[in-house]
């Protein structure tokens, strides 16, 4: 984990489509909302981003970067007091593993949808 | 030759409501009403930090902290309040060279494509020792 302690994986599970999901539960009390922001504390997009590349390394059993990301949709707000647990869903193309798409959502709320490129450390 | 400086280390946070740890933009180069000139030192303890290189994500957030510098100096100059602005949309992020490593600059112009309302839609390309490292398309939201 980039940033230690950022959030916690409660459950994990390999759907019969070949994509996983990843049950995560914030840490409210993490510094980074500290400064993003002072007074409002609201979870940085790029926490989002960060979050789903760790669930597709775990995936993958590999040390990943994303290379590209084609397209990254930020459609609702992640704040660690109104957000507290996310599912995040990770998928590889079955014909080229470097291909990417995610989705970060809970319940009827969808927070953020990616598609991108990774490539091995 | 090194640039001109106009704003840097806590100078910047007149423009941007972001602070430590998430602090992304250390020096201002240039501004205008429709492009913008930043950098970034990276330092050891940044957060974004990892066997020291820098992470493509903490890349992408001082892309978008560039765009609240840029959006925040022309708040600030037309003595409008800074709102807080958030990535809507990121687009076409291709890494063009290995990550920043401690200690490397790295300076991101950024101009604006389009504007409408609280969107704004803006060009991104991130330097190192004059190579081009990443660029994207990134759109802001600002909470006006």
């Amino acid at each position: 984990m980039l940033i230690k302690d950022f959030y916690y994986v409660e459950n994990h599970t390999a759907e019969s489509d070949g994509s996983h999901v990843y049950s995560v539960r914030l840490n409210t009390q993490h510094p980074v909302y500290q400064g993003h922001f002072p007074e409002k504390p609201i979870t940085p997009g790029v926490c989002n981003i960060q979050m789903i590349k760790e669930c597709v390394e775990d995936a993958t059993a590999k040390h990943l970067t994303f290379t590209a990301i084609d397209r990254c949709r930020l459609t609702a707000m992640v704040t660690p007091d109104g957000s507290p647990m996310l599912n995040i869903k990770v998928q590889t193309d079955a014909a080229d593993s470097s291909k990417v798409s995610a989705t970060i959502f809970y319940g009827e709320t969808t927070y953020m949808t990616l598609s991108g490129t990774v490539a091995e450390k | 030759m090194a640039k001109t400086v106009l704003y840097a280390g806590d100078g910047i946070k007149t423009f941007i409501p972001q602070r430590e740890p998430m602090l992304m933009v250390d020096k201002l180069f240039s501004v205008s009403e429709t492009d913008v000139e930043t950098g970034l030192t990276v330092a050891d303890g940044n957060i974004f930090v990892e066997n020291g290189v820098f992470a493509e994500t903490g890349l992408i957030e001082h892309i978008a902290q560039s765009a609240a510098t840029f959006a925040g100096y022309n708040d600030w100059i037309n003595k409008r309040p800074i709102v807080l602005g958030y990535i809507a949309e990121i687009k076409k992020f291709a890494l063009q060279a290995p990550l920043p490593k401690v200690g490397d600059s790295i300076e991101t112009s950024m101009s604006v494509i389009s504007q409408a309302m609280n969107i704004t839609l803006m060009n991104a390309e991130s330097k190192v020792n004059g190579g081009t490292v990443a660029v994207c398309k990134m759109k802001i939201f600002m909470d006006k």
